[in-house]
């Protein structure tokens, strides 16, 4: 299965765009899965999204899906 | 079935200007069941950080979602308040120091839903949508913006 990663804020340099690729069936497992330039990368994650919708830790991942990860929002 | 209502314009590419809040107040004087308006501005601040200086912020947002949660926002507070209109602007991309990033604007017929709504309005907006600034400082080092709260 592949899919994208998108990254924002802090997690663009913690983490980073990248393609995906594996059996993970969930985010949890994708989270897992994924290769991570800080060892503390995954604790900033503050909220998923997948295909522009916020969805809980073990949301269902599908082929294709573009998975957003985000971090403590800080606008205003 | 009932109408999807219409989702406002919330980003605005780069500061918000003075005249752009001047218009917008002035658009209102024709509305004279309005006794009160409340308006917080958001302006970016030049902290320093490290011994250096924030010079401005580079301001992101995941847009799709943020909108959606913008409209959220607005009818929960049109649920929540009795107000005759509500306006937000967010900038995305480069502020600077002393620019303005925030404009939320509530108008009622009395001055307690104004201020009640206004305050209510800006904490959710700073909590709920998904809006991220890159803290751009002198020398070009820059760190990540952190909400309190």
């Amino acid at each position: 299965m592949t899919v994208h990663i998108k990254c924002f804020g802090k997690l663009q340099d913690l983490i980073g765009d990248q393609v995906a690729e594996g059996n993970f069936t969930s985010v949890n497992e994708l989270m897992e899965a994924l290769k991570m330039k800080d060892a503390t990368a995954k604790r900033q994650v503050y909220c998923v999204a997948i295909n522009n919708q916020i969805v809980k830790p073990d949301a269902p991942v599908c082929h294709g899906d573009t998975v957003c990860l985000m971090p403590p929002f800080a606008g205003g | 079935m009932e109408k999807e209502k219409k989702k406002h314009k919330v980003f605005i590419d780069g500061a918000i200007s003075p005249g752009f809040i001047a218009d917008s107040i002035a658009k209102h004087s024709g509305k004279t069941s309005i006794g009160a308006h409340d308006i917080f501005l958001g302006q970016v601040r030049a902290d320093t950080i490290d011994g250096k200086k924030v010079c401005a912020i580079d301001y992101t947002a995941h847009i799709e979602i943020a909108e959606d949660k913008f409209h959220e926002l607005r009818e929960d507070t049109f649920a929540r308040y009795q107000l005759t209109c509500m306006h937000i602007y967010h900038s995305l991309g480069t502020v600077k120091s002393g620019e303005i990033c925030l404009f939320v604007f509530v108008s009622s017929a009395h001055r307690e839903e104004a201020f009640n709504a206004c305050r209510y309005l800006v904490e959710r907006i700073k909590k709920e949508v998904p809006v991220w600034g890159k803290e751009l400082l002198e020398g070009d080092d820059y760190v990540w913006k952190e909400n309190r709260n």
